[in-house]
Order: C-alpha cells, then sequence, then structure tokens
C-alpha cells in the first residue's frame, strides 16, 4: 500500500517492484567477514584501540553496501540510472544482538519497508527502508539495520 | 582496559568526550575502493552538482563508523559488545576533506537486576556549528 504519494504513483510502483524483484532474485548472501578488510577499515577510521575476534560494529554498513549496489543494479540500468535519478542513504536504525566474528559464516537476509514520501531540502522523494538482517549460522540474528534511504525519481 | 569505577562513575547529563575528525578526501577514496562504491552521489562531483550540491557526498556508511569508534574510545575495546542500538539520522551533507565534531552526553541510566542501561544521545557538527547527522545510543553493562 503506498501512502500519501504526490510523487508519480506508476514510478513509485516500478521502483518497489524493482527492489523487490531484484532482492527475491539475490536471494539470502552468503558472508564472511574478512580479516584483512576490517583491518583496513579500522585503519581507515583510525582505531587503532580496536583489535579482536569481533567485527569492528562501525563496519557494519560497509558489509551491507554491497548488497544495496546488486539490488540497484541488478537487471540493467532500469533502476539505477533509470527510474532513480539520486539514491540517499539518509538514517539507519542498528540493533547489536550478537557480536559478528571475523571467518565465521553469516547469511545477510534484506527486506524492504513500505515506500512513503518525504520531502527535503532537494525536493520530494521516495522513502523505502532496506531492513538487513546478519544471521548466524544457527540462523540467530546478529545485527539489524534499519537502512533509511531516499530515491529521487 | 577500563576501571571497573568507570561504569560506577558514570552520570545522567555527563559529557562524552568529543571527537574531531578531518574526512580527508584521500581517506574516503580509499574508503570507496574498499566497498566497490558505485553510487555517483559519492564518486562523481559533476553528477552531484547537477543535483545542487557543493563537491560528492561522504557516504552515511563512512560516517557512521565514526560513531561506534567514538563510543569505543570511551568505553573501551573490551566493552564493545555493550553497545546494542546505534540511531543515526543524516541531516546535512558532508563533503570531503570537512573537518566534523561529534559531541555527545548521557541522557539516562537504569539498573535492572544484572543490567545497567546507558541512554547516550549525539550529535555532529561542523565547526561553523551546522549540524550534519545525530542520534542516540543504548549501551547495556552486565553489572
Amino acid at each position: 500500500m503506498i501512502k500519501k504519494m504526490k510523487l508519480d504513483p506508476v514510478k513509485v510502483e516500478r521502483l518497489n517492484y524493482l527492489l523487490q524483484r531484484n532482492i527475491e532474485e539475490i536471494g539470502i548472501t552468503e558472508i564472511k567477514p574478512d580479516e584483512v578488510e576490517i583491518g583496513k577499515f579500522c585503519e581507515l577510521i583510525e582505531d587503532t584501540n580496536f583489535e579482536g575476534k569481533i567485527v569492528h560494529p562501525g563496519y557494519i554498513m560497509s558489509f551491507t553496501n554491497p548488497i544495496v549496489q546488486q539490488i540497484l543494479t541488478k537487471g540493467g540500468p532500469e533502476l539505477f540510472s533509470g527510474l532513480v535519478k539520486a539514491f540517499i542513504h539518509v538514517g539507519s536504525e542498528v540493533e547489536y544482538i550478537k557480536p559478528i566474528l571475523i571467518n565465521k559464516n553469516y547469511k545477510l537476509k534484506v527486506g524492504l519497508s513500505e515506500p512513503v514520501e518525504k520531502s527535503g531540502k532537494k525536493g520530494s522523494f521516495c522513502c523505502i527502508s532496506f531492513i538487513f538482517s546478519v544471521l548466524d549460522e544457527n540462523n540467530d540474528i546478529c545485527v539489524i539495520d534499519n537502512h533509511n534511504c531516499f530515491y529521487k525519481l | 582496559m577500563r576501571e571497573k569505577s568507570f561504569l560506577v562513575n558514570l552520570k545522567e547529563g555527563q559529557n562524552i568526550p568529543p571527537l574531531i575528525i578531518k574526512v580527508e578526501r584521500k581517506t574516503y577514496k580509499k574508503y570507496n575502493r574498499l566497498i566497490k562504491e558505485i553510487n555517483p552521489m559519492h564518486l562523481s562531483k559533476i553528477y552531484v552538482q547537477k543535483l545542487g550540491y557543493d563537491d560528492v557526498l561522504v557516504a552515511g556508511n563512512f560516517l557512521y563508523s565514526y560513531i561506534p569508534k567514538w563510543i569505543i574510545d570511551w568505553i573501551g575495546a573490551e566493552n564493545v559488545e555493550t553497545i546494542k542500538n546505534v540511531n543515526v539520522k543524516f541531516e546535512n551533507p558532508v563533503y570531503p576533506d570537512d573537518e566534523i565534531i561529534i559531541n555527545g552526553k548521557i541522557v539516562k541510566i537504569e539498573k535492572d537486576n544484572n543490567l545497567k542501561t546507558i541512554d547516550c544521545e549525539f550529535n555532529v557538527r561542523k565547526p561553523d556549528a551546522e549540524r550534519v547527522f545525530s542520534g542516540n545510543i543504548k549501551l547495556v553493562f552486565s553489572i
């Protein structure tokens, strides 16, 4: 159900459909946090006091970013360089339930929120959130990121 | 290792030591390579200028990274698992080479059985006081 849409409802429906379709086609992704990559990340943010077997909690969105890109680009240019003129991450609500460990296997599951129109300094946007869940080998949820995104259509 | 007195001495209204960050363009480019960024909002100056921005935008993903780092600097890496929730709202653009300052404070402390919950809020501003993002954090310590 689309709420209070002033944006072109056809475009919003199409956006929602394409995102949902791509998420279904990509399915659940296997991930394995890599020690070297996370080491480089800690170096970039100058977190010298953080080392160990647990993935830095600041890394969670760097972890999910490649999936966001896959969702936006899968199926050719219709979505990202066609329908969507700009894509902005405007906020997140992250819940840490269990620590993510380096070199262990995890699954990344993605869901979508309902589309909602939002207005910003740059005009009207369609807001659809990615709901990322990182699950461990027992399918226990370790981290949830409600990743709120604006789409300029 | 933080002393036990660290937890005992926490008070509502207490400020968390600020963190000043210069978001170096070179560092941000390295980050974009690390995460294989493709969004032109973070890569193409020509693209973003057409949308009315001055320069490429530093991604929320990267800016977010500094919030847990700031908290870990304060609570110690040994307490990383006490970070339970981080909510963040990006309000204004941060551009490469901008300086940002994270400030925050404890807003609420609750004790329940063997747990101590610390709610904190933060805001991130440029040196001219423009707020660029803000949010809150929940820490839960076993006592």
